[in-house]
Formats: structure tokens, C-alpha cells, sequence
């Protein structure tokens, strides 16, 4: 009980504060449940990350139930879920019932203009902790470079990057 | 009550079959939703995206409720909400099994030695893609670097660091 409790609170910060996309929830997975409790551990973060990629939805729904399944099972998987919706849903609410238009005011504009270049640094920091943990040997570093060159040059679907990696993954490892 | 239950099923079927994130999902929500069912017009949705960004959280979570909630009041909202999480979730604890099942395969282990590597490579790419259309001034790197330094440096909580930039942007808007 204490650890879905616990899952519950980690997940509405993570739910709250994730603004920006689904890469900003992923950075904040990271920080709560790998880096400040070792809930899992980072390989088993990357199997999360990969799985909520290739799988259809909203990548930080797929990530949040994942990790509350592993943790937890079902009900890990179902406190998770709910946790990390349950802020912005209450905030869209009072949002879509007033009808508050945040875009048009000066103030929101002004802190977004710290909030987007905050989250590159962000994120930036996650693939760099992520990849000294991860990058072993010469294999791994040819399958990082094929992955980018493939998705910023030739412009295939990461997902599509993710499968062609596991097929080279069946060959080479 | 009958209406509910059709939008119910658009956004189920609009959660199980979207692959590609939160992002990919809304075009999608905007052809279900105004071009086919024609319940919003396009400039309210538009609106109605512009609010979901702002708020923190996912995406397409926030579009989705917030739909509901303009169409059918609060039940409307939490049963649109639940409508597009639950794919995921099925989908998710499905996979789950079956990988905590195999994890020890060889196949598995291949497959994920390799995917481990080419996660890091789409999340350079995601850095890419929020930096191409990020305006580079003085101010953007120095947030960049402010993050950096205070996330690995200083190993600050990245929440406390995304409130601080966020700050600094106030600070930053007020006086240009």
C-alpha cells in the first residue's frame, strides 16, 4: 500500500509538471522512479521508453502505465495511470469552464520563452545520463549514429527506426 | 447519454490506433471530430489546442478532455479522458506481460540490446526537433546551459529547474 501511495504522489508531480510533450514526462519518469528511488533500473527505463514509442498513444500515458505495471502490476499500472492525468484533467476543466485563454496573455508567453529552451537542457541531460550508462561498445555507438542519420536525413518514422533496430539488435548482438 | 457513448468509441478507436505519441494524435482528433462528426468548428479546435498546451500535462489528454467537456459538461469530459487512455493501457499492460513472460529469451535480449541504443538516438532526435524551432538568442542558451549545470551539476530536481526557467522567461518577457 505505502508503494502505490508513493507511486500516486510521484506520478501527479510527474503529471503536473510535464509540460511541453511527452519527452518532458519521460525526463521526469527518469528523475522520480530510476535516479532518486531505483524503482527500476536504467535498461529496464530504456525497455520502457522503447515500448511506449512503438506502441499507439500518448507516449507519457504508455510510459506511466508500463512502469506502474512493473513496479506494481495491475494495480500499479492503474494508480499510475490515474495519477498522472488526474492534475491536468482538473485543470482543463476550470480552464474549459471559464474558457481562460492562457496563450493570449503576456505573462504566459513570457514564461514559456524560460520553459522551452529549459526543457532541450532537460532532456539533453536524460540522453546524456542515459547514453554513458547505456553505450558499452562499438556496436551500440553504430546503432545510435544509423538511428539518427536515419531520422534527421532520410526522414524515416522513429518508430519504423526502432523495429529496423531491432532486427540489426537480432543479427549483430 | 447516446451521444457520450459514440464519442466514446471515436476516441477509443483514435487512442488504440495512433501510433507516434500525443502529437500525432491530434490531427487525427481534429479529422473525428470536426471534418467527420462536425461537432466543433475548426476555429474553436484550434482554440481549443492552443488551451491544451498550456496546461501542463499530455497532450492529447487535455485536447480529448477538454472536447468532452465543452460537448457533454464533466460527465463528458472524464469519460472522453477515459476513452483515450484506455488503449494505451490495455495495450501497455498486455505487452507488459507478455515481455516479463520472455524477458529471459535470447531473441528478447538481442532485440532490446539494440533498442536500448536506438532509444538514445530518438531522444537526440526529440532534442532536435524542439531545437530547430526554438529561437536562438542569447537567452535560449543560457537557459540550456542553466538546466545542464543545475540538473547534472548541482543535481537539482528538474521540476525545481523547469520553475526557475520558467521564472527567468518571466523576468526576461517583462523587461524586452
Amino acid at each position: 500500500m505505502d508503494t502505490l501511495i508513493d507511486l500516486f504522489l510521484k506520478f501527479m508531480k510527474i503529471g503536473a509538471f510535464s509540460y511541453g510533450g511527452g519527452y518532458t514526462a519521460l525526463s521526469l519518469i527518469e528523475r522520480e522512479i530510476v535516479h532518486n528511488s531505483n524503482y527500476l533500473t536504467t535498461d529496464e527505463f530504456l525497455d520502457v521508453l522503447a515500448l511506449s514509442q512503438i506502441t499507439p498513444g500518448p507516449v507519457g500515458i504508455n510510459a506511466s502505465t508500463y512502469v506502474g505495471y512493473k513496479i506494481m502490476g495491475l494495480s500499479g499500472a492503474i494508480v499510475a495511470t490515474i495519477a498522472v492525468v488526474i492534475v491536468s484533467f482538473v485543470l482543463v476543466i476550470i480552464v474549459a469552464h471559464y474558457f481562460l485563454k492562457f496563450r493570449d496573455s503576456k505573462i504566459i508567453e513570457s514564461i514559456l520563452l524560460g520553459l522551452k529552451p529549459a526543457i532541450i537542457g532537460m532532456i539533453l541531460t536524460v540522453t546524456y545520463k542515459l547514453g554513458i550508462k547505456t553505450i558499452s561498445d562499438y556496436k551500440d555507438i553504430l546503432i545510435i549514429s544509423l538511428v539518427v542519420i536515419s531520422v534527421t536525413k532520410l526522414k524515416v518514422h522513429p518508430i519504423v527506426a526502432i523495429f529496423g533496430s531491432a532486427l540489426i539488435g537480432l543479427a549483430i548482438y | 447519454m447516446k451521444e457520450i457513448i459514440k464519442l466514446f468509441f471515436t476516441f477509443f478507436k483514435i487512442g488504440a490506433f495512433t501510433v507516434g505519441g500525443g502529437y500525432a494524435m491530434v490531427p487525427v482528433i481534429q479529422k473525428e471530430i470536426v471534418d467527420n462528426a462536425k461537432l466543433v468548428t475548426e476555429e474553436e479546435f484550434l482554440d481549443y489546442i492552443a488551451v491544451a498546451q498550456s496546461i501542463p500535462g499530455i497532450i492529447a489528454v487535455n485536447v480529448s478532455t477538454f472536447i468532452g467537456y465543452k460537448l457533454y459538461g464533466l460527465l463528458g469530459a472524464f469519460f472522453i479522458c477515459f476513452a483515450v487512455v484506455l488503449p494505451s493501457f490495455l495495450i501497455i499492460v498486455f505487452l507488459a506481460n507478455i515481455i516479463i513472460i520472455y524477458r529471459n529469451s535470447i531473441l528478447l535480449i538481442k532485440i532490446f540490446s539494440a533498442v536500448r541504443p536506438a532509444v538514445i538516438g530518438i531522444m537526440m532526435f526529440s532534442v532536435y526537433k524542439l531545437y530547430r524551432p526554438l529561437d536562438k538568442n542569447k537567452f535560449s542558451f543560457f537557459i540550456i546551459f542553466l538546466n545542464i549545470i543545475l540538473i547534472i551539476g548541482f543535481n537539482i530536481h528538474p521540476i525545481i529547474s523547469l520553475i526557475i526557467s520558467g521564472a527567468l522567461g518571466g523576468v526576461y518577457g517583462y523587461i524586452n
